[in-house]
């Protein structure tokens, strides 16, 4: 049997419901129409089709939640994406279907039951409900899937079999041509391919031959096959809306588990993830989570976004998060000391990314030297960088300390002063217009400290440093 | 109390089975001071039963043996015993303060240093010792001013292994100070704050013992805090002429002692006049004749 069709009837709703714990009835309506319910909606007599009047009048509690075809598109090649691990060949069929190529796989996974039991287990940890069925033809999988088969047939001659019992509604034709079918006396689909092809065409109209001869037609889709994306990019509807940030955590964890799903078998890792939270009522917001090792286990990305997290204020209430990556690169694994005792538990890389999701990315900084004579330009201090550019200091004697601006000093330095060296003068920066002209001395105060004064050329005296 | 005990061990020899019958059972020994404090205990009501006593004198043999562990491991030292340097401990690169403190400064834990105003030496006392050992990073935690990366290159400072961190608050500066220390991948850390409480200080002192590491509070007050923090050492520095005087008011492992001079002159001639010692009469040896 070459395809097999996956038919997952409620998928909104499942990934929806899933790990979100919920038992309340749900629904999700469509123009005032239900179209997909879970279990406990199911019970109380709400069907598929059911107006939402009457599911509320049923049920006084039920909860309702907007179809969003776009959402299931994604939830869809979200679930391509993971099944593709498995199987090569792909085809998404929106909004609900996933038609898988078998015959390609049978080899590595000796027999289409083994590969069933792989396909199986990605399906079943997200809670989807879901209906299969293999055939010979994309057509006839997709029929029996969607018809509630769920088997797994040997031979063509049992599709067949099973296609020529299965009833006229469930063959997925227009609702008018099915009409016509049955007011023909035509109750299962054999008694249609039973009869002359070229009569039904004069008589049905075109359609209806071109989906029997495709019932049997064993070639692929014209379509293109599926391709899984280049970058990671996922969105989580939430069920509830949260308030507290630290209850991000959850959801959260769920992204962050596809992450990893997504970037170990590429061997890529993430230098950076932007975090995005829709608001109810205010645009959304975007976080930006670095970590400039790069990093792609799930459980590293967690710690270093609570730590994010915990510092934001939320504006409103949170209905939905998002995960993008931002610059993925090959997987480099961090070489260690076989034999150095001190092994840290963190890499400084790793450090330095803790430190400044938590405290902001400025807070974390590193020195650097610049070839200036004048005090306050001739270092700096930034963020760290990968590559350290070392560079040669000046040979004069300068204060470890050095204020950010200079203090004046109210009294020019009395016979309390010692003066220990000087005068150094620095005149320098003509050239871009902050000029400087002064007479620097070290000097120790009276308290003992051993400070970096200078004298302007106007007789003032300010404080710029100290010996410490 | 040693030859109480071995009078009681023999007063009780026949029911040696039943201590090894407990050393059996025991498997993980009673924390020392417990068992310590049981055994006195006993010694001041001998009219208990006899199993109790049993019960503290293999208590006492553990105690001894467990004492014998941490001696040998220094955790533990006899005042008779401290003598000469201890191998164990990182030079400060101050011939003075390194005899001072046998040895120097301890190879991990946290050091308090009560400096005063900025500016009187305290990081020229460091910065030996910085250069020396930059295998690791070393984490700056909010320093009262700009540190002049061209003042610490001078002094061979690598500044690719020099890490800044600046906090709004203390307790962000306690939370980076502990992180960084639990990293493993930082061997010095100086943090200036203004005041540790007990927990915090023996929170950072784990930390820095677990992880190899050697941190410094710096501190503005001139007197180290009055509350006996659970730290390596607590010296308190004024400023001198010729460098720095240090008071030692706790040291892991001796005796406080006398103030000891630092001198700087060597290496910062240009910011501290030499010792008077070193031109006073007790280090020049008197030649009988003249040299010309």
């Amino acid at each position: 049997m070459q395809w097999l069709y996956l038919h997952f009837p409620s998928l909104q709703l499942d990934s929806l419901l899933h790990q979100q714990a919920c038992d309340q009835a749900c629904v999700l309506i469509d123009k005032n129409h239900v179209v997909q319910a879970n279990a406990e909606a199911r019970q109380l007599g709400i069907k598929i089709g059911t107006g939402l009047a009457q599911a509320a009048l049923l049920c006084a509690q039920l909860k309702v939640i907007v179809y969003d075809a776009k959402q299931e598109q994604r939830l869809l090649s979200q679930l391509a994406q993971r099944l593709y691990q498995t199987s090569a060949t792909l085809y998404l069929d929106a909004p609900q279907g996933l038609l898988l190529k078998t015959s390609d796989m049978l080899r590595l996974y000796a027999g289409l039951a083994s590969f069933w039991l792989q396909l199986q287990q990605p399906i079943i940890e997200r809670g989807l409900h879901y209906h299969y069925a293999s055939a010979h033809s994309p057509l006839a999988a997709q029929i029996l899937a969607k018809s509630g088969n769920d088997r797994l047939l040997n031979t063509q001659d049992e599709a067949t079999l099973l296609l020529a019992h299965l009833p006229i509604q469930y063959a997925d034709l227009e609702p008018k041509l099915t009409l016509q079918l049955e007011r023909l006396g035509l109750n299962t689909l054999g008694q249609a391919q039973a009869l002359p092809r070229s009569a039904l065409g004069q008589r049905l109209g075109k359609t209806l031959v071109t989906y029997l001869q495709s019932l049997d037609n064993t070639s692929a889709p014209s379509r293109p096959s599926y391709q899984p994306p280049e970058r990671f990019r996922q969105r989580l509807e939430l069920l509830y809306e949260i308030e507290y940030s630290t209850a991000l955590r959850f959801p959260l964890k769920r992204l962050l588990d596809d992450l990893e799903a997504f970037l170990t078998p590429r061997q890529l890792q993430a230098a950076g993830l932007s975090l995005g939270l829709d608001y109810r009522e205010k645009p959304a917001e975007k976080v930006h989570i670095g970590c400039s090792d790069g990093e792609y286990r799930a459980e590293s990305w967690l710690n270093l976004a609570m730590l994010r997290i915990e510092q934001l204020q939320l504006q409103a209430p949170i209905v939905a998060i998002s995960l993008n990556t931002k610059g993925q690169t090959p997987w480099a694994p961090l070489s260690a000391q076989l034999f150095d005792t001190q092994g840290g538990k963190l890499t400084p890389g790793q450090l330095i990314s803790r430190l400044q999701n938590k405290l902001g990315e400025h807070a974390v900084q590193q020195v650097y030297l610049r070839d200036d004579h004048r005090p306050e330009r001739s270092f700096y201090q930034a963020q760290p960088k990968a590559n350290y550019q070392e560079q040669g200091a000046i040979k004069a004697l300068r204060p470890s300390l050095l204020l950010t601006l200079p203090e004046p000093l109210h009294h020019k330095p009395n016979h309390q002063w010692c003066i220990l060296s000087g005068p150094e003068r620095i005149q320098s920066g003509w050239w871009d217009n902050v000029s400087i002209c002064r007479d620097y001395f070290i000097a120790r105060n009276p308290m003992g400290q051993v400070c970096w004064l200078f004298r302007t050329p106007r007789e003032e005296w300010f404080l710029h440093g100290y010996f410490s | 109390m040693a030859l109480q005990l071995t009078l009681l061990l023999m007063f009780f020899d026949q029911l040696f089975l039943k201590v090894d019958h407990l050393s059996t059972q025991e498997t993980r020994l009673p924390p020392l001071s417990k068992t310590l404090g049981r055994v006195c205990l006993d010694l001041n009501h001998k009219k208990r039963q006899t199993t109790v006593y049993i019960y503290s004198i293999y208590g006492f043999l553990m105690a001894l043996l467990q004492l014998h562990q941490l001696e040998k491991e220094r955790l533990v030292w006899r005042a008779r015993q401290v003598t000469g340097p201890d191998h164990r401990r990182q030079s400060s690169f101050y011939p003075a303060l390194d005899k001072h403190l046998q040895g120097g400064w301890p190879q991990a834990g946290l050091v308090e240093l009560a400096c005063g105003p900025a500016g009187i030496g305290e990081l020229r006392l460091l910065l030996p010792l910085l250069t020396q050992t930059q295998s690791r990073l070393q984490v700056w935690i909010n320093p009262p001013a700009q540190l002049n990366g061209q003042a610490l290159a001078q002094h061979g400072i690598n500044l690719s292994q020099t890490l800044l961190v600046r906090c709004q608050n203390p307790q962000q500066a306690l939370w980076s100070a502990e992180q960084s220390l639990h990293s493993g991948c930082c061997s010095h850390l100086i943090l200036w704050a203004p005041n540790l409480t007990a927990p915090q200080a023996k929170r950072l002192q784990v930390a820095a013992k677990n992880n190899q590491a050697l941190m410094f509070w710096l501190h503005p007050q001139a007197e180290p805090s009055t509350s006996a923090l659970p730290i390596s050492a607590r010296l308190s520095l004024v400023p001198q002429t010729t460098g720095l005087s240090l008071t030692i008011h706790k040291y892991q492992g001796q005796w406080p002692q006398h103030p000891c001079q630092v001198s700087m002159h060597e290496l910062w001639p240009s910011l501290a006049t030499p010792t008077p010692a070193a031109t006073s009469t007790s280090n020049i040896v008197q030649l009988p004749t003249p040299v010309r």
